[in-house]
């Protein structure tokens, strides 16, 4: 056997709750229709754990009126708060700003030093 | 009656306007109007341009998020009171405007507005009924 190297269902523990990142992957599904490209940063500010979703922002998602958009980042805010039951802040992002790796994605980037 | 505007979804990162515009710029797409909403996180920058579908095909090529609306553009008297007039022409018909910019370029003692607005074709209508023109693709594309 190999040295461990991650968890392969990427669990994330925030402030103490368990995130999986197919909950959120559910949450933009049931918005999006189709699953868009998303990333979770983690970082610790002043001894708190904070949870950043970025989500790239494609042709279906898109709209040309600032009010649409801001309604996209609130409702996908809105509904992975009740899902997870922690605050998160909600990035949109453009397209390919997140990074494609080979085979499994690299969904989270934890900037915790633990 | 409609013209093409092309939005593009940006980032609040240094230097995103200025990809977007040299992309067109290297590609011969000349910008006649544009306008930049932006909030806290992202822009959304809103062109006129003498060729809307290269504009999208080379800016998705790029990676941008990019669409097309329709807008109107207005002919306005350049004088004071002359966007009031066809201002009030659609608020008395209860049409709301999501929103207007100005063309940069203008001719003669004429200047050119573009709306957003949320009834387009009953706007074109009243517009035309009160004597106000309404530019059609070509002329735009010309400017």
């Amino acid at each position: 056997m190999s040295k461990v190297l991650g968890r392969t269902d990427d669990m994330l523990i925030i402030r103490g709750v368990n995130v999986f990142p197919s909950q959120i992957e559910h949450v933009l599904m049931d918005i999006g229709g189709t699953q868009p490209q998303y990333q979770l940063v983690v970082d610790r500010v002043n001894n708190l754990d904070e949870l950043e979703v970025w989500v790239e922002i494609d042709d279906k998602l898109f709209s040309d009126e600032v009010r649409r958009l801001e309604d996209l980042e609130n409702r996908i805010t809105r509904e992975i708060q009740n899902t997870l039951g922690i605050n998160v802040t909600v990035k949109l992002v453009e397209p390919k700003t997140i990074a494609r790796g080979d085979g499994k994605a690299k969904r989270v980037i934890d900037k915790r030093n633990i | 009656m409609f013209v093409k505007q092309v939005s593009v979804f940006l980032e609040n990162k240094l230097g995103r306007l200025a990809t977007v515009t040299k992309i067109l710029g290297d590609n011969g797409i000349d910008i006649s109007a544009m306008a930049l909403a932006d909030t806290t996180n992202f822009g959304i920058l809103r062109m006129i341009v003498n060729d809307p579908d290269k504009a999208v095909s080379v800016l998705k090529e790029a990676g941008f998020t990019v669409s097309t609306t329709d807008v109107l553009a207005v002919e306005v008297d350049d004088r004071p009171g002359g966007l009031a007039a066809i201002l009030e022409v659609l608020q008395g018909n209860g049409i709301s405007i999501e929103y207007a910019y100005s063309f940069i370029k203008r001719a003669g003692d004429k200047a050119f507005i573009l709306f957003r607005v949320e009834n387009p074709e009953r706007a074109v209508e009243l517009l035309k009924n009160t004597g106000v023109r309404v530019l059609d693709e070509k002329e735009v594309y010309a400017l």
